[in-house]
């Protein structure tokens, strides 16, 4: 039962890979030797590491290596999405940590952090296909990062007043530095419409455990879920987390089915 | 980067509005048709598709990320110890610098030398200038 689970899972999150190795591959101008991100200036945040490992980072981020990494990412997650094997997704994760050297850090975020999650719980899950109970408490490991991702992030709103108001929902939307569209800009200014959304919002992240219950509650929250991700992408966007979140929910559902 | 982050990451978002960073440049000699300062970033517009694939959008919010990462290694400095000369030696602020000079090819702006400055507004309170960088050429 668990196969299948992890087999979507899998297959998810090598999408959101395929999206990621493309996208970097249409940003060479950024990250050229003449581009914003050019490597000969990164390459000092990496002085202090030996310098056979400073000599390997210098050739793998020569602008045609890197970019020919990209394009060998997208195609592998591209077979991991229909071969779903645990060598491919090794692979992938090497290709994770190439970005994070390339970009200093996560370059998209929370998103970024959501694939990594994934992906290394996919790869443990196979390593230990032998192993029944163990590989599924990795998998219900996913399970409860994305459950604590929503419930975490319901807090640390509702611990602030400006949430409950709606005053933190229209500065974001408002004045923040996001592309926002006229049209939301336009609803945030309503405080009634903006104090609503912000409460629904609050009462959804905060009761996301209750979609461990039963398959109903699964999904019928993550369906939600994936509704506000549509709405954050519209208003913010934030596309990539869409996918990235889409991926950890076979370990909702997982959860929810009791099966382990 | 800490390897713990992967396990355990911290799903904090949107805790607070966050002070916001907004980086500007501006010209020797000036344009006539622009202000003291010019704005660098600019939110490219988005269309359904992009869902599936947003390259120009991630990249806007990554430009907007490294500002801000600039803005936070001066504002974590509060003994002063950095002085300008060793701020212009950080990554964070060569890499600023080659957002604004990108942002003067691609416009195909005629200038000698570019200044640029970080104005910063607080979540609560007036907006100040987190930065305000020397003369640089253009070239």
């Amino acid at each position: 039962m668990l196969d299948i689970y992890l087999h979507i899972a899998i297959s998810i999150v090598s999408l959101v890979l395929v999206i990621q190795g493309l996208e970097y591959s249409m940003l060479q101008k950024a990250w050229s030797k003449e581009g914003v991100w050019s490597w000969q200036i990164l390459a000092s945040d990496y002085q202090s590491l030996p310098d056979v490992l400073q000599k390997f980072l210098n050739h793998l981020m020569q602008d045609k290596i890197y970019y020919w990494l990209c394009w060998a990412q997208a195609f592998i997650a591209m077979l991991n999405i229909s071969l779903h094997s645990t060598a491919l997704s090794g692979l992938l994760f090497l290709f994770l940590l190439i970005h994070i050297i390339r970009w200093r850090g996560f370059y998209n975020g929370g998103s970024d952090a959501m694939t990594m999650l994934v992906l290394v719980v996919c790869i443990f899950a196979d390593l230990f296909k032998n192993h029944e109970g163990l590989q599924k408490g990795i998998f219900l490991y996913l399970a409860i990062q994305a459950i604590l991702s929503y419930f975490i992030a319901g807090i640390v709103k509702a611990k602030n007043p400006q949430w409950w108001n709606g005053k933190a929902l229209q500065q974001i939307l408002l004045y923040s530095n996001y592309s926002v569209p006229a049209s939301v800009k336009k609803l945030a200014m309503n405080s009634k419409i903006s104090k609503m959304s912000s409460v629904l919002i609050i009462i959804f992240e905060l009761s996301f455990p209750l979609a461990a219950i039963n398959m109903k509650t699964a999904a019928f929250y993550c369906a939600a879920a994936v509704v506000f991700h549509i709405f954050n992408f519209y208003a913010l966007g934030l596309n990539r987390f869409t996918f990235a979140w889409m991926a950890s929910y076979p370990a909702i559902f997982f959860l929810a089915s009791r099966a382990y | 980067m800490n390897l713990l982050k992967i396990f355990i990451p911290s799903w904090r978002f949107f805790d607070r509005v966050g002070d916001r960073a907004n980086l500007y440049f501006s010209l020797h000699p000036k344009r006539k048709s622009d202000p003291d300062w010019v704005q660098v970033l600019n939110p490219p517009k988005r269309n359904a598709f992009n869902i599936f694939l947003n390259p120009e959008g991630n990249l806007y919010l990554a430009k907007q990320a490294l500002v801000e990462r600039l803005v936070r290694e001066i504002s974590e400095d509060k003994e002063n110890v950095m002085t300008a000369e060793f701020i212009e030696h950080q990554v964070s602020f060569q890499l600023v610098k080659n957002l604004v000079l990108a942002k003067i090819s691609e416009e195909k702006i005629l200038a000698h030398s570019f200044r640029f400055m970080i104005e910063v507004t607080p979540e609560q309170g007036k907006p100040y200038q987190a930065l305000v960088s020397e003369e640089y050429g253009c070239n």
